[in-house]
């Protein structure tokens, strides 16, 4: 406990890098992902699906070195951190978009059409609202994910509670793995249980 | 408003299931489509909102091909009443009053107006959810979403299908005393209700139209002779059982 309460400072800004890398990449994906996921759905369903998917095989570590070399987005540091973190989170966002958007029952949507809502009109007023509870559960697989895989980010010097298990790793001392990794662990898991809560409001 | 199909062919599945079908309807004129199941009645109906493009033929509303904003003032009921489940019943009901842009006050002294016209009291249903009404009560409020804009033509595919009989008899009555005067092409497979809602009945078999005739000679017509024997059966029935 003494050994917690030593590093309680930096643990809590860690803490905080951690949530800033692993939050503004879901931002990020949601911003992105969302419209991604409503061409997929009304046209590009393969190309776009394709490129997310190939995308997540990337393993994580090697997506980090990948993106050291490349000039604006790359180098070290928190923004080619955030940006790995985003592509990983863009896969469960465009999915959930394309399955709820497709799980709306056709009646519905045909209603709007045959009222006089414009694509626009139809696709915010009625079709986006009625497939939110399934974008929501993307969401939060995407914000999982990213809390877990921001631990790595460490590697490229982007700090968040990787630095401690990097540290750790390097002189061997399970304290300072568990240091990062436990509030990891459970940041991971109340993101989760909110998210849930959110979910089963929505539906 | 004017509907007028010229010639209008649709076809579906490397079939035709729309046949060369010629159709006039005058303003204020109250239309039934009936015919048998896959008779084409529906797609008729969806070609006059432009939801289906004819493969040959025209459609014109009031002269003009119809588009989005000319379908704004095509009232549109289905079955089910196909509510949007996200949105309370006045939401529903202020849909197209919210696409066509009228200020709050006016939407709804008008949501009040219309559900009252449909016959549901404003101030127990406005807040209520779709999935917390009752069939009948779901498609009043569907009739109600239609009426909302005031349409200048209605058009009502099989809006009392899914209900039992004695609620079907009790909403025919409500919904046609709700369209007024209303141009109005209704879509049924029940003789009984083409009789009851309109002056002017339409007979479609295989998508073609066989039988065009004004309300009252229509059970005469040759074409409708199995209308007619089911009727007859119908009445011996009830005579007997009344």
């Amino acid at each position: 406990m003494s050994y917690v309460g030593e590093h309680l400072a930096e643990v809590l800004t860690r803490t905080g890098e951690h949530l800033a890398l692993s939050l503004g990449a879901t931002l990020g994906a949601v911003l992105i992902g969302l419209p991604l996921g409503v061409l997929a759905e009304r046209r590009l369903e393969r190309p776009v699906l394709a490129v997310v998917d190939v995308v997540q095989t990337i393993p994580s570590l090697a997506l980090f070195g990948l993106l050291l070399p490349l000039p604006l987005i790359g180098g070290i540091g928190a923004t080619p951190a955030v940006i790995a973190l985003l592509l990983y989170a863009l896969l469960p966002i465009v999915r959930t978009t394309v399955v709820g958007l497709r799980g709306i029952d056709p009646a519905i949507v045909e209603a709007a059409r045959g009222l006089g809502a414009t694509d626009r009109q139809r696709l915010l007023r009625v079709e986006l609202p009625l497939a939110f509870p399934t974008i929501v559960a993307g969401i939060r697989v995407a914000a999982v994910t990213s809390i877990g895989t921001a631990t790595i980010a460490a590697a490229i010097g982007a700090g968040g509670l990787g630095t401690f298990v990097f540290r750790g790793v390097a002189v061997v001392d399970n304290r300072l793995i568990l240091l990062g990794a436990v509030p990891a662990a459970l940041l991971a898991v109340l993101t989760d249980v909110v998210l849930r809560a959110v979910e089963r409001r929505l539906s | 408003m004017d509907v007028a199909l010229a010639s209008v062919e649709v076809h579906a599945g490397g079939r035709a299931i729309v046949r060369d079908v010629t159709l006039t309807i005058r303003k204020g004129e109250r239309v039934a489509l009936l015919g048998p199941s896959g008779a084409g009645k529906s797609t008729c109906l969806r070609l006059i909102n432009g939801l289906v493009e004819p493969a040959r033929g025209t459609v014109r509303v009031d002269g003009r091909v119809v588009d989005v904003a000319l379908r704004r003032s095509i009232g549109w009921v289905i079955q089910d009443g196909a509510l949007f489940p996200h949105l309370s019943v006045a939401d529903n009901v202020a849909f197209v009053p919210h696409l066509l842009g009228w200020d709050a006050a006016r939407i709804d002294a008008r949501v009040d107006e219309v559900l009252a016209l449909v016959g549901l009291e404003a101030e127990r249903f406005r807040r209520a959810m779709p999935r917390k009404l009752s069939g009948g009560e779901r498609q009043r409020v569907g009739v109600a979403r239609a009426l909302a804009a005031r349409p200048r033509l209605m058009l009502l595919d099989e809006p009392f299908a899914a209900l039992d009989p004695l609620l079907r008899s009790e909403l025919q009555r409500d919904v046609a005393r709700a369209l007024g005067d209303t141009t109005t092409v209704l879509v049924t497979h029940d003789v009984v209700e083409a009789l009851t809602m309109s002056d002017r009945i339409v007979l479609l078999r295989d998508g073609a139209v066989v039988l065009d005739a004004p309300r009252d000679g229509f059970l005469r017509a040759p074409a409708a002779s199995d209308y007619a024997d089911t009727a007859r059966r119908a009445l011996a029935v009830l005579g007997g059982a009344l």
